[in-house]
């Protein structure tokens, strides 16, 4: 079956068509980083604006790309939430007008489900994965452990308690007055560094929980930039950084580890926008080789937000026999728990 | 402003029993506004003062998703503007239009409990609150509560004898 899918939570409007929930056959994501960064972060109406002017056009060039009409689709799938909601409401709105043209049904999408879809989706070095498996889940709003099973449905087994791991590297960066959003460019500066330089704290790393707090980096990180300042010493930026994505990944890598030890599982997918980090890569890499564990990480293309993803967790909706009718809203807080048992929050 | 008090509190234990004496005081329409440069512990003061009103669930950061809806006893909403400012060292550069965008007036006509990080400008519109600056000091933070309206001052003279 072939899925048209949408994705507008934030700031990309993607489109994709994906079949079978495996083949991406065409995607096209019209990106606002730029038109963010001008403005130094994300302007809530502009990005409604802005996916608005995009969304006929992704769509279209995705179907072009796939070299299909809508004839040869079989169901449209759009991310109902969580996001901002302003900027949902234009891919749910849109993916509602398509199916009351077109006849195909509609299939919500709860966008963590989608990050963690990606892994299900072919790639051109990397066979798709199949549930069960446990799934790290780290981006610029979360930071979440989850079991999913076979017919995946996903029990969460921990999360962050206060900042997500993306949100941590944002925040840093600007701290050490790098540019917004400046996850990767602390990945690239940490490479470069020194990660014993400075000993940032290891949030909850002895707690026995599989919960994360990333919230004291911040404050360790200002303490330690106040303390230089104070010894007219310059900011070794890259050692900054390499300490502190040291400090990140060793919670994020021994938590998993925590995780997988518990539960059994052997494989263990890492999704969402952190899961491009290259740091967090070969680290969680060196994990699964002293446990034995297999580790798939989504393409970098398909970490970030994207329309494909949400195509793959369509498709096991869809084959559930799961669709939403033309009432679909779209839901700012949507939680897992909420999309799974299909009971979405009331208006 | 007509009241103001001033904390000095020495650690996150202190920290969160502030805030959750506060929360317990609060009602829907309320709007507390958190004010300290990053790493000051707003979002940690916030998460005790939601725990306060009755909040089980943890409080995450709401930085990505700039609103967070919480239910204690009453609806918590938990606000973070950080990303709305061109420059955030610049308060002018809030693009306040945004801010209500996100559904304040439904909160402060009584939807819920309004818990606003990093609300610069925004103070200017909004007829009656409680501000709250926290000032890092070393290791120890300096509170600042200020009353501003009938309402907010009650509040503070309730939370200052609790």
């Amino acid at each position: 079956m072939n899925i048209l899918a949408i994705e507008t939570s934030c700031d990309e409007t993607s489109a994709a068509v994906v079949a079978d929930g495996e083949r991406v056959l065409g995607q096209v994501t019209a990106s606002q980083m730029e038109i963010h960064r001008q403005f130094g972060g994300v302007v809530p109406e502009v990005a409604s604006r802005r996916h608005v002017q995009a969304i006929t056009r992704v769509v279209d060039t995705a179907l072009a790309q796939a070299g299909l009409g809508f004839a040869d689709l079989g169901a449209i799938g759009v991310t109902m939430g969580p996001g901002l909601l302003g900027a949902l409401l234009v891919g749910v709105t849109a993916a509602k007008a398509y199916s009351l043209a077109t006849g195909l049904p509609l299939v919500g999408v709860h966008h963590i489900a989608g990050h963690v879809a990606a892994a299900l989706l072919e790639e051109p070095d990397r066979p798709p994965v199949r549930p069960p498996f446990l799934c790290l889940v780290a981006s610029g709003g979360h930071t979440e452990l989850y079991e999913v099973d076979a017919s995946f449905a996903f029990k969460r087994l921990g999360g962050t308690r206060d900042d997500a791991a993306g949100e941590a590297y944002d925040k840093v960066a600007r701290l050490i007055g790098l540019a917004y959003p400046g996850g990767p460019e602390v990945d690239r500066l940490a490479r470069l560094g020194d990660p014993g330089r400075f000993s940032f704290p290891r949030g909850l790393l002895d707690d026995p929980s599989l919960d994360f707090s990333f919230s004291g980096m911040k404050t360790a990180v200002l303490v330690a930039l106040d303390k230089l300042k104070r010894q007219g010493q310059a900011v070794p930026v890259e050692d900054v950084c390499a300490s502190f994505q040291a400090a990140v990944i060793e919670v994020l890598v021994e938590k998993t580890r925590r995780a997988a030890s518990m539960t059994g599982h052997r494989t263990v997918v890492v999704a969402g926008g952190v899961a491009a980090n290259r740091g967090l890569r070969a680290a969680m890499q060196a994990m699964a080789a002293e446990e034995g564990l297999e580790v798939h990480f989504p393409s970098p293309a398909l970490c970030t937000d994207n329309a494909a993803m949400i195509g793959a967790a369509a498709y096991l909706r869809a084959q559930e026999g799961r669709f939403d009718t033309l009432e679909l809203g779209a839901y700012a807080d949507l939680t897992l728990e909420e999309w799974q048992s299909g009971r979405y929050p009331m208006d | 402003m007509t009241e103001a008090y001033e904390w000095r509190v020495d650690d996150e234990v202190e920290m969160r029993r502030l805030g959750e004496r506060l929360g317990a005081l609060l009602r829907p329409g309320d709007a507390v506004l958190l004010e300290g440069p990053m790493g000051a512990g707003k979002t940690t003061f916030a998460a005790a003062v939601g725990k306060g009103a009755g909040v089980t669930q943890p409080m995450t950061s709401p930085t990505y998703v700039l609103r967070q809806e919480h239910r204690g006893r009453f609806r918590v909403a938990h606000f973070d503007l950080y990303r709305l400012y061109g420059d955030p060292e610049r308060p002018e550069t809030l693009d306040v239009e945004g801010v209500w965008a996100l559904g304040l007036d439904d909160d402060l006509a009584g939807g819920a409990i309004l818990l606003i990080e990093w609300p610069g400008p925004l103070a200017d519109e909004i007829d009656a609150y409680l501000r709250i600056l926290i000032r890092p000091e070393g290791a120890s933070r300096r509170v600042r509560a200020e009353a501003w309206g009938k309402r907010p001052e009650l509040i503070l003279k309730e939370w200052t004898a609790s």
